[in-house]
């Protein structure tokens, strides 16, 4: 399990956790932010497992590439965290 | 220009997120005019934001045991506690063009009237991006927006006079495994509107209607029937259900 939080400077909290331990990877993102339209959650989550692995600059693009407005965050602190994650697991 | 209804009601936790939903959805319809309503409360609640886990946010055996009714919102933000008479809640609903598209703009803008009403009643409230209504000594409430194609649900809750200490029990405000800024950001103190003004809470909203009538046509109306009958229905089925409140 690997998980980070971030606070936001200015902004909200996100808490990330991802299960890698079985076959299908389960990402959770939780937090007191907002997002228009909410139901984009998933696209995130899914957009967290795609690129993990991948260099920053690749996450930030995915994760812009959503069509959802982030408020209380943004891309970049997305990636951040995600990073976060995975250097906690090491 | 539109006409503009107010309406109010005392129901439980799950009920009152209900009504927002479905209040909402006939916004969006075109099914409703633009309204502002009154939340009352039957019991202490703790509503808690749509991406929030519920563990993390609630101290379980304390809610159980003081019949603390927990309900995850259809919008994001933080958690709260409410009591009885010792909070003020209401809720926007508003049509397209009637709120700014800028988020920012609009939570600043959409809150206006009740600051204003605060500030007739001696309590100096401000505003602190995103959705904070301030006093100089500390957070008197926070607001909530959820937005469709074309319209948007802009919740609000202030602290009238809530008991701090019960509310710091049920919260798990700092007990979360997170940064230390992240937890001097989340124990922001608590400002409470008695602890600034006599004024009693209908006072407070009477003054919050005044405000938001005078640039609008505004009439007191009631729920209708059916919205009352979807709700319940809603309030039973996802509000009060494990699989909506504990999903996180």
């Amino acid at each position: 399990m690997m998980e980070a939080s971030l606070k936001v400077p200015d902004g909200k909290l996100l808490k990330l956790s991802i299960d890698d331990e079985n076959d299908e990877e389960e990402v959770e993102l939780r937090g007191d932010f907002f997002l228009e339209p909410p139901e984009a959650l998933e696209d995130i989550q899914d957009a967290i497992a795609d690129v993990r692995n991948h260099d920053r600059e690749e996450m930030v693009q995915r994760f812009s590439d959503i069509d959802a407005d982030f408020i209380g965050f943004d891309e970049e602190d997305l990636a951040d965290l995600v990073i976060d994650a995975e250097g906690e697991s090491e | 220009m539109n006409d503009y209804r107010i309406v109010s009601g005392e129901f439980s936790e799950a009920m009152h997120h209900a009504i927002d939903q479905v209040m909402l959805q006939k916004m969006e319809n075109g099914e409703m005019k633009p309204t502002l309503r009154f939340w009352h409360r039957k019991n202490p609640s703790v509503p808690f934001g749509r991406f929030q886990s519920y563990q993390d946010e609630v101290e379980h055996g304390y809610a159980e045991e003081n019949g603390i009714e927990v309900v995850r919102r259809i919008t994001g933000g933080g958690a709260m506690y409410c009591e009885p008479g010792n909070v003020i809640t209401y809720s926007l609903y508003l049509p397209e063009g009637d709120y700014p598209e800028e988020i920012q703009q609009s939570y600043r803008e959409l809150d206006s009237f009740a600051r204003d009403a605060l500030k007739d009643s001696g309590v100096n409230a401000g505003y602190e991006p995103l959705n904070d209504i301030t006093h100089p000594e500390g957070k008197l409430g926070g607001a909530a927006q959820l937005r469709k194609d074309s319209s948007l649900l802009h919740h609000t809750t202030l602290s009238y006079g809530l008991d701090i200490e019960k509310m710091l029990k049920v919260l798990r405000i700092g007990k979360e495994k997170v940064s230390d800024k992240a937890i001097k950001s989340t124990e922001k103190r608590v400002a409470r509107i008695t602890d600034h003004t006599d004024e009693n809470r209908d006072k407070i909203i009477e003054r919050m209607k005044e405000h938001f009538s005078q640039d609008r046509e505004v009439e007191e109306d009631v729920f209708r029937e059916e919205t009352l009958e979807e709700a319940r229905e809603l309030a039973e089925e996802k509000f009060s259900s494990r699989d909506w409140n504990r999903k996180l």
